[in-house]
């Protein structure tokens, strides 16, 4: 069975919505091609993830998905289980058996690759937190301005007014006037589509300890202070502020609710506290919000085809073009292969499924497809996250609101980048729920392991109240340099049986940049604590907690000699842009420099991590790719630089 | 000062001080009806029942925006006794076809809903009153007097309002429909056509006009909402046949569960004497009445002019009240059967005299 389409693109996350939805609007059309299920379009789905959710016990990332496991999900006839969550994730010591149960499998590195994914329609933004930061203009200069990494084929303010657009189509609750002042320029006329979260009460309570505050970070002195975090998450929209999207209606900003009712539901964050994994309300951000619209579009056409996995690209006899692509369909009972073809190709899966593809394609596994770089699937980067945790004096009522409003500031960007790591400090407002599942763990740490239990009743209810209500986490997301033996690469026989597809494997450590970076970190974290008179209750150790074992290292420069890091989730760098095709995979537009009507779209294509979470700087990238492939279209063919 | 725009005048303003009072009337037995669903049961139905309850209150903004464009300084009083009937009531003004009562979800609750946004040629006349037949009939005579007053003196000299005091389209959500800021005869009529058009449907179709009028996904008017409920049905746009949308076709759509059981629906009772109660059950109603004409109060002073302050605490008292009303239908009447505790909209005034407490200070 074949399909013909102006643009096929492989994924339904945001960067495939976003190129979707502008190219629909464009009058183009679209095929999006999802390996998982659409379940979470409309209300009855939507609130069928949310119950899941509220029954599980571990309140983990994928919890609202897991049931797609299942044989029984009545979603399916096709007795094959989505792909929707992969496999067991956990950071294993190498060589453990379980390796073999995992989607991933890891060797040859000293550290696990922490983080996970979702494959779903709207893909890993419907279990995001929301977190919208733009990058800092130093960031895209690392190599000129520090001498370490790479450069950016372009500056911030070549980018700048794609996160612009990303904002808006996002939907990005944030005051200009208290932006302005992480460093990254803004231009004066403009102002976020909504008003910001208002601060938690933990945020201003550490604002006003913090006021005056700074660190010596490498014989420098960094002011440290907090900053509300801008958010994909509705709030009242800002009158009279410019959309600056050809597409949008008229008007004052409208809040996109519910993807399938947007104007009754999910208008407004109303504090539902489980942003990760899932908002009850859809208040959040999730690219079915812009999935909806591409295929509601009558000036063009979307569709929608969930649960094909694109297993191969198929280039033509010469090499040089994509001719199409080859597709597993377990929507049907037999599953079927199918084939797409389309004039303009995009790969918007994410850093390793990208690289996957491209490298389960080619003749021979090394080359893969787009790869004459031999890039492809190298400098795979993540944010690796130090957590810190801390009791605080007086309560502050944690567990309530979205896991994150504010951020410490100061650390982003320094002289000291020269030499290690910066960090973007994120404060939670969920306790120790992250590094220590809290308040589960606190009840069964106070009660005790025995039959005789340590402390119960009115004496256990007011030690859980009282320790609840004053935990505060700060988590230190460290900037991780591009490193070429960190990567994702595919070996025949290693496969998910499942789907016919490779599983990735994964190369991964922290370099002595990052380490150091952690290191100061954990000591910064020590400095906050003790000047917002809260005793650190960080630990690190090889251990782990329930099995888990996160990146355990040792380091001489850090506040204990301890140090321990878990993923951020964040998948970056796989493909990566550049000026030049025998460094880099793709050009500035994230098109392939071996075949002209390829584009490889998402955070794979960013040169270097930064300190901001990336999908802001990947829905403007992939706005900036949307303009490019509506030009190839225009020009009837593509228009190679 | 021309005292005949100013009689014109104040007789609009009393029209609008009367629609106040209807949008706000529909409003306690809409909230009445999704306080009694269990959760988890009739989900459709409480999310349709709940963006008509949402939707009454943006056309209780825009009476006040109209208002305020109207008059300086406009005084609003949603607090003081008769601003909410007592239940069982007529809708004020109307022709008294038929009683508004506070009820569980049921067929008898829906039968009341559906006559309460029953479009004006749908109505079967009683001729017993020259009061108006449906609340679109209503409208359209404000409508006629707000043109007449216009032609006759002006934009400017019948919208001398201050503009500060307009509500604007930042603080209404999760509803059809957006909030018009009235400033002259063009966005009154607006505002006039969004509170038909979204009860009624607009040129005899299905449709509230949100789609039309603001870009909205297309939404039923809230007549057909409660139709699709009583038939368990949703409404096809085939199934709008011109001029007979309720002929014996009805929806014709995909089905969704109804159920009026006692295990889906709180069977609350509203007809009883609260000083029957039990002490701790009378203490709870008289929280509720507090809660709920702190609410009114609070809407009060946002169109009173008093900014975002009010809205805010508008916002946050609503979750309270439902809380509280929840409770007091977890109060079983009586032992004896399912009957529950229907929290009873009574200004608290007149509760407390009814419980025989002392009035409060």
């Amino acid at each position: 069975m074949e399909l013909q389409y102006d643009v096929a693109i492989v994924g339904s996350g945001i960067t495939g919505a976003i190129i979707a939805r502008w190219l629909t609007e464009r009058g183009h059309s679209v095929v999006l091609l999802e390996a998982g299920t659409p379940d979470g379009n409309s209300r009855a789905g939507f609130r069928q993830l949310t119950e899941t959710f509220y029954q599980e016990t571990a309140k983990v990332p994928s919890s609202p998905f897991r049931a797609q496991q299942s044989r029984d999900w009545p979603v399916y006839d096709s007795g094959v289980e989505a792909p929707t969550v992969l496999r067991d994730m956990a950071a294993r010591p190498l060589g453990d058996e379980a390796q073999a149960n995992a989607y991933y499998l890891q060797r040859g590195a000293e550290h696990p690759f922490a983080s996970t994914y979702l494959r779903i329609a709207g893909g890993t933004t419907m279990h995001w937190m929301g977190t919208c930061l733009r990058m800092l203009p130093a960031d895209f200069e690392m190599r000129s301005r520090y001498g370490v990494g790479v450069n950016w084929p372009f500056g911030y303010n070549e980018l700048e007014p794609f996160y612009r657009l990303a904002e808006w189509e996002i939907g990005v609750s944030a005051e200009r006037s208290e932006q302005v002042a992480s460093g990254a320029p803004y231009p004066a006329d403009y102002e976020y589509p909504m008003h910001k979260i208002p601060d938690s009460w933990l945020d201003q309570y550490l604002a006003k300890r913090l006021d005056g505050f700074s660190v010596a970070i490498d014989g420098q002195s960094y002011p440290i202070g907090v900053t509300n975090t801008p958010a994909g998450r509705n709030s009242h929209p800002h009158i009279g502020a410019k959309d600056p999207r050809f597409y949008a209606p008229p008007g004052n900003y409208r809040p996109v609710g519910d993807p399938d009712r947007p104007d009754q539901f999910g208008e407004r964050c109303v504090g539902n506290s489980s942003c990760v994994p899932i908002c009850p309300a859809n208040a959040k951000y999730t690219a079915l919000k812009t999935l909806r619209f591409a295929l509601a579009s009558d000036r063009g056409s979307a569709s929608l085809l969930t649960r094909r996995i694109v297993t191969r690209i198929n280039l033509d006899p010469a090499g040089k073009e994509v001719e199409s692509l080859d597709y597993f369909d377990y929507s049907v009972v037999p599953a079927i292969k199918g084939r797409v073809r389309a004039k303009v190709y995009v790969l918007a899966t994410n850093a390793i499924e990208n690289a996957k593809l491209l490298l389960a394609s080619g003749r021979s596994r090394e080359e893969g497809v787009a790869n004459s770089s031999g890039l492809v699937g190298r400098n795979l980067m993540d944010h690796p996250t130090l957590l810190t945790w801390a009791l605080l004096r007086d309560p502050i009522g944690a567990f309530r609101g979205p896991g994150s409003t504010a951020g410490v500031t100061g650390m982003r960007d320094g002289e000291f980048r020269s030499k290690f790591s910066s960090a973007r400090i994120e404060i939670g407002n969920w306790g120790w729920s992250w590094p220590k599942i809290t308040p589960d763990t606190t009840v069964i740490d106070l009660v005790g392991a025995d039959d005789k239990p340590t402390v119960f009743g009115q004496q256990l209810r007011q030690q859980v109240n009282f320790q609840s209500q004053r935990e505060v986490t700060l988590a230190f997301e460290m900037d991780q340099l591009p490193d070429e033996n960190n990567r994702i690469y595919v070996e025949e026989g290693v496969i998910e049986a499942r789907h016919s597809e490779f599983r990735p494997i994964i190369d991964f450590s922290l370099d002595e940049y990052c380490r150091r970076g952690m290191a100061n970190a954990s000591k910064v974290a020590s400095a906050i604590y003790d000047r917002v008179g809260a005793t650190e209750k960080t630990e690190h150790n090889p251990e782990g907690r329930f099995g888990r074992k996160a990146g355990y290292f040792r380091h001489e420069d850090s506040e204990t000699g301890e140090l321990e890091f878990h993923g951020a989730g964040h998948l970056a760098g796989t493909h990566r842009m550049g000026n030049d095709p025998k460094s880099s995979v793709v050009d500035a537009d994230q098109r392939s420099w071996d075949h002209a009507n390829l584009y490889i779209a998402g955070c794979g294509s960013m040169p270097t991590m930064g300190t901001a979470n990336p999908t802001l700087t990947g829905a403007a990238l992939a706005f900036r790719t949307a303009q490019s492939i509506d030009r190839d279209l225009l020009a009837g063919k593509p228009v190679t630089p | 000062m021309n005292l005949r725009l100013e009689q014109h005048r104040a007789n609009i303003i009393s029209r609008l001080t009367t629609a106040m009072q209807i949008e706000h009337a529909t409003i306690p037995p809409y909230l009445c009806a999704m306080y009694s669903m269990v959760e988890g049961y009739n989900v459709a139905a409480w999310e349709t029942i709940r963006t008509v309850a949402i939707e009454e209150m943006l056309h209780m903004v825009l009476v006040a925006n109209l208002r305020n464009a109207m008059e300086h300084d406009a005084s609003f009083d949603l607090t003081s006794p008769g601003f909410v009937p007592e239940y069982p009531a007529y809708l004020p003004e109307s022709d008294q076809s038929f009683t508004v009562v506070l009820a569980p979800f049921s067929e008898k609750a829906l039968d009341i809903f559906v006559q309460i946004e029953r479009p004006g040629d749908l109505h079967t006349p009683t001729g017993e009153s020259d009061g108006y037949v449906s609340i679109g009939e209503f409208y359209n005579r404000l409508k006629e007097d707000l043109k007449a007053i216009v032609a006759e003196h002006g934009d400017d000299a019948v919208f001398c309002g201050d503009p500060a005091r307009q509500i604007n389209a930042a603080w209404y959500f999760n509803g059809g429909g957006e909030i018009v800021a009235v400033t002259d005869q063009s966005s009154a009529l607006r505002a006039i056509r969004v509170i038909v058009n979204q009860g009624e449907g607009f040129n005899h179709n299905l449709y509230s006009g949100d789609h039309e009028e603001f870009q909205e996904v297309q939404d039923l008017a809230h007549y057909y909402k409660f139709r699709e409920i009583q038939a368990g049905r949703r409404y096809l746009p085939a199934d709008a046949t011109c001029g007979n949308l309720d002929g014996a076709r009805g929806p014709s759509g995909e089905t969704f569960t109804v159920d009026y059981s006692a295990k889906a629906v709180r069977h609350a009772v509203f007809n009883y004497n609260p000083a029957d109660l039990d002490a701790p059950v009378q203490e709870m109603l008289l929280g509720f009445s507090q809660l709920y004409w702190q609410l009114l109060g609070a809407c009060e002073e946002a169109f009173n002019g008093g900014g975002a302050a009010p809205l805010k605490k508008a916002h946050e008292l609503m979750y309270v009240t439902k809380y509280k009303a929840e409770e007091i239908m977890n109060q079983p009447l009586d032992y004896h059967s399912d009957s529950r505790t229907g929290p009873l909209f009574l200004h608290p005034d007149v509760l407390r005299q009814k419980l025989g407490k002392a009035s409060d200070g």
